[in-house]
């Protein structure tokens, strides 16, 4: 039997979440018995349920669903077309003092949300501001989504002015620590994304999808594909999860929107990334910290009933297979869970949705233990709303494009500089489980165990208990707790944490070499996509999802020269996909292939204006390449590590922006001279074919990717993990299966078609792994991490060169 | 020897200071000017790009708005006195990003601006689609980056794909005024669908 996957053994199924159900029921008449009856009169529970109308509830209020409706007739087999009546409770909710479902946010932002059924419908009014409808009416459905909607934002909100004092509110002394939170954040409404309006459609016009638009600032929930009266509207687990996305984006780009930035970081850029398994995880916790008593599992109704696609959150779920519960040794943990999918656990699965589970339950665990009576005692609503701080704290700083991470920052504590800051999170320091788990225990760290302000219990939450905890999670992949950042001068003096490696005991960190081709015997180098319908597709796709850019227009439309023979050829637009090894023992995870440019050459023409033109590669790598006879560059009289920049072994501190420096494009090629064949660069060939500037990918703007350019926004890949000696191919797909890539796992390149048949390439690609040893540390400085401007570098990755020649 | 380090570092630190004191000084605050209808719907129809503005009813299907008037927001409220970022930089209008000049008539633009820049994007955003799509672009601002001392003419917009069956997607993105090249995209929506088989590529080979 293989290790992983295969060896889960399914727990007998039971009804989802049964101890909710049961805990639910309980409640159900208590909460009705505690009615402090403002209804009027006629309000009354019947064979027909509520009756939910105008006349029984007071201005302002109406009647919504207080759990999805699984939950509520505790009937894990509840068929579509029941009377949602049924479901509803005698007290009133508070929806709105408004003849429209319209939300006033705070800091006078006059219309922050608002619901409507669909996108063709305008906003339906109630003139006597009253929200009660039969259960099975649109109105119901719309008011449902607005009172949900409405809680979620005020907790949010609420939090935050609790976190903005907790931190800027320490008045005369200001915060205790370099908060994320920009203390002029209500001002400028960074709380909230400006003062646009969240619209969301409670009947929107889609099928089995739900959906965050961050452009369109909307939020469309959808129905079910078979039975059209389920609505995921009537679901408030996956209503809590819609808005946990636009919670995510809004605490990435607090910093970003309160500096009235334009341009915005998103958490995950590719169809399966970590960043992106993240949200996913903190979307399932919004859900988690929204419902009372605490729910952990979420979409019993829209998504696990007719599509068996709920999640729990808690390992003890009945959902979950056998071997999994909340003890130390059997959390659901990484990177072993990655591609587990409850519903199937024999199938594995890379999606962001399902990784995302291992977050979300390390924050319900987290939670948990603020709550236990024995250690925190806390309720579940302050224990929530610390673990928010730190979430929001965590987004705040890691998708700062200012790069300052705190306004008591210098530029470059995270995120390089302003320039570079989105490369760096979308390519070369992207957010992943170490990133993220590094910054939750910053801020776990410095808000909980901090002896001035003793919050757990009148004491401190101890490191090394947090430490265990993320450990039991296989998420102590970080040596230290990085508090003084990666700036270029600042990011190695400040005093850091770091992280008591006994705690280590679960979660492995692998070298960084064992990283590497299949080593055995016939494997080849790369799989290949070139085939016209495939590649076109492909295109189609990630450029309608806005994932790429626009091709050169030196590739022509409809792509004529993909002809699928699995070869590079001219003009084509190729997908490629590396065979890549774990030689380890252990699962690698979150591999990540970079074909962006980095610095890498040593230019020549340093004594013209940019861009330079002429140089020769840096063999300083440990990759071997080039030889010096082979047009390597001369190092010889260069210091390592050097302070002379333009040398090979000074690495660029602004990724290229600073005199004598510059990038270059991960693909080299070979050129024959008189006497020997020799690796240069592309704008050297280009000279000597004479091929006119304007011909190149780029345009004459720019010749150094003059023939092979790797397409913007697909210029990475990445692998969600590789299992023990294994190669990616045999560690996703079941035995016997072939092997299928998906978006993620490609990259694309585009090929002119100026290049000569017969011509040589290879390509220098970076790679690197979440759970890497020696990828982001500086053993020399205390296992501090790297910082950010060494990431343009080779030293933090793997090289991996790639040959191949182009024919027709 | 120590010392001389020592006050090399120093000398360092105090230029990263002032680079990084240049670079607080290129933050910009968002000038949100919003053009009076100016979103744009483009559609591929018999192997033609027909192009028009978009209705209200498009407009609602995709939850966009059309804006009214040509406004400059945000409105101050006396609280935003404290607002710490500086004012934006403009040139020509058009609000600057990046490191900024201090004379910006000598800077070199790498491109210039051409009316038919939304033209060129609705084309390249359609020539290659299979599926039947209806494209919606707004211009949102207009702005000059400058990055390695050139500076480049770029449009901030919003751009909407509806596809049959009311399946859309949307994403910000920084275009080239001249070519209506895609440079940088921002805010791409996320799905949570369910049932929906991932779409997968057998390779065509191995190298
Ligand atoms: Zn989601």
């Amino acid at each position: 039997m293989k290790k992983g996957f295969f060896s889960f053994n399914k727990k007998k199924k039971q009804p989802a979440s049964l101890a909710g159900l049961m805990l639910l029921t309980l409640l159900l008449p208590l909460l009705e018995s505690c009615l402090t009856n403002t209804a009027e009169k006629s309000t009354r529970r019947s064979q027909q349920g509520v009756i939910n109308n105008s006349n029984t509830v007071a201005t302002g209020f109406g009647r919504i669903l207080q759990d999805n409706p699984i939950i509520l007739t505790g009937n894990p087999n509840l068929n579509p077309g029941f009377n949602i009546d049924m479901l509803l409770q005698l007290d009133q909710d508070f929806i709105v003092n408004d003849q429209f479902l319209s939300k006033t946010c705070i800091n006078n932002i006059a219309s922050c949300m608002s619901v409507t059924a669909d996108q063709n419908t305008p906003q339906f009014n109630s003139s006597d501001a009253k929200w009660a409808y039969p259960g099975n009416s649109l109105e119901f459905l719309q008011v449902n989504t607005f009172g949900h909607l409405s809680k979620t934002i005020d907790r949010f909100h609420e939090d935050l002015q609790d976190l903005h004092t907790l931190t800027w509110g320490n008045i005369p002394f200001g915060p205790t620590y370099n908060t994320a939170i920009p203390e002029f954040i209500f001002p400028n409404n960074g709380h909230w994304m400006g003062t646009s309006n969240l619209k969301t459609f409670a009947n929107c016009d889609v099928i089995n999808d739900a959906r965050f638009d961050p452009a369109a600032f909307t939020i469309c929930l959808g129905r079910d594909l078979e039975f059209d009266d389920v609505k995921f509207a009537q679901d408030n687990t996956v209503i809590y999860h819609e808005f946990g996305h636009a919670l995510n984006m809004i605490a990435m780009n607090m910093r970003n929107n309160t500096l009235g930035l334009i341009e915005k970081s998103d958490l995950g850029y590719l169809f399966y990334d970590e960043a992106g398994s993240i949200g996913e995880g903190l979307a399932d916790y919004a859900s988690y910290m929204m419902t009372y008593p605490q729910r952990p599992h979420i979409g019993e109704w829209a998504l696990g009933r007719f599509n068996l696609q709920s999640r729990p959150l808690r390992e003890d779920d009945p959902l979950h297979v056998a071997g999994l519960d909340t003890e130390d040794d059997s959390r659901l943990s990484y990177p072993q869970y990655l591609l587990y999918d409850p519903n199937q656990p024999e199938k594995p699965i890379e999606d962001v949705h399902y990784a995302g589970q291992i977050i979300s339950h390390f924050l319900v665990a987290l939670t948990e233990d603020f709550m236990s009576s024995s250690y925190c005692g806390m309720t579940q609503k302050l224990a929530t709303s610390y673990v928010m701080y730190m979430v929001v704290e965590s987004l705040a700083e890691l998708g700062d494009i200012s790069a300052l991470g705190s306004d008591n920052n210098t530029v470059g504590y995270v995120n390089l500089n302003q320039v570079h800051a989105l490369e760096w999170i979308k390519n070369n320091k992207p957010i992943n489980f170490r990133s993220f788990s590094q910054a939750i225990a910053k801020n776990v760290n410095r808000i909980m165990n901090d002896f001035g302000n003793p919050r757990c219990a009148g004491g401190v939450y101890n490191k090394d208990r947090l430490e265990r905890l993320l450990d039991s999670y296989g998420l102590l992949l970080f040596k230290n707790y990085n508090e003084d950042g990666n700036q270029e001068f600042l990011g190695h003096v400040g005093g850091n944490n770091l992280v008591n490696d006994t705690n280590r005991l679960k979660t492995v960190l692998i070298p960084k070499d064992l990283l590497m081709y299949d080593p055995n015997s016939g494997a080849s180098k790369a799989f290949i996509i070139d085939g016209r319908s495939n590649v076109k597709s492909a295109y189609d796709n990630l450029s309608a999802s806005g994932q790429v850019g626009s091709l050169s227009s030196q590739i022509e439309a409809d792509l004529p020269f993909n002809n699928g023979n699995a070869r590079v050829s001219p003009g084509e637009l190729v997908g490629i996909s590396l065979n890549l090894y774990n030689d380890s023992n252990s699962e690698m995870a979150g591999i990540q292939i970079l074909a962006n440019d980095w610095d890498h050459v040593k230019w020549d023409d340093t004594a013209l204006p940019k861009p330079y033109k002429k140089g020769k590669l840096c063999n300083t790598f440990g990759d071997n390449f080039p030889l010096s006879s082979e047009g390597a560059a001369d190092t010889s009289a260069e210091a390592n590590p050097s302070l002379n920049a333009g040398d090979c072994n000074y690495i660029t501190r602004d990724n290229g922006d600073q005199l004598n420096e510059q990038l270059a494009p991960v693909c080299f090629v070979e050129i024959s001279e008189a006497s020997a064949t020799k690796w240069g660069l592309q704008e050297e060939f280009r000279e000597s074919i004479a091929l006119e500037p304007s011909n190149c990918l780029s345009g004459s703007s720019d010749t150094r990717d003059c023939f092979i350019r790797m397409l913007k926004g697909a210029d990475q890949a990445i692998y969600s993990k590789i299992n023990p000696k294994a190669n990616y191919g045999q560690s996703i797909a079941l035995p016997g299966q072939t092997i299928n890539f998906s978006f993620s796992n490609i990259i694309f390149m585009e090929i002119s078609p100026w290049i000569p048949p017969g011509t040589t390439f290879n390509c220098r690609f970076r790679t690197r792994f979440s759970n890497c040893e020696d990828c982001y540390n500086n053993d020399n400085f205390s296992k501090d991490d790297h910082l950010d401007y060494e990431f343009s570098g080779g030293e933090a990755f793997k090289l991996i060169n790639f040959q191949f020649t182009v024919i027709d | 020897m120590k010392k001389i380090l020592f006050l090399s570092f120093i000398i360092m630190l105090l230029g990263g200071i002032i680079t990084l004191q240049d670079q607080i000084d290129s933050l910009i605050s968002d000038s949100q000017i919003i053009e009076e209808d100016s979103w744009t719907t483009y559609e591929k129809k018999e192997d033609k790009l027909v192009q028009s503005p978009s209705t209200s009813k498009e407009l609602k299907k995709i939850g966009a708005e059309q804006t009214k008037k040509k406004s400059l927001i945000p409105k101050r409220s006396l609280s935003s006195v404290q607002m710490k970022p500086k004012n934006y930089k403009t040139y020509q209008g058009r609000r600057i990003i990046g490191h900024i000049k201090k004379d910006m008539n000598d800077i070199n633009f790498i491109n210039k601006v051409e009316k038919t820049w939304k033209d060129k994007l609705s084309e390249k955003l359609l020539q290659h689609r299979d599926r039947q799509a209806k494209l919606f672009i707004k211009s949102e601002n207009s702005v000059i980056k400058i990055q390695n001392g050139s500076a480049r003419y770029l449009e901030q917009v919003n751009i909407t794909f509806l596809f049959k069956g009311d399946d859309s997607n949307s994403f910000k993105a920084f275009v080239d005024s001249e070519t209506g090249e895609i440079l940088n995209t921002w805010n791409r929506s996320i799905h949570d669908k369910v049932n929906v088989k991932a779409i997968k590529f057998t390779p065509d080979g191995t190298l």
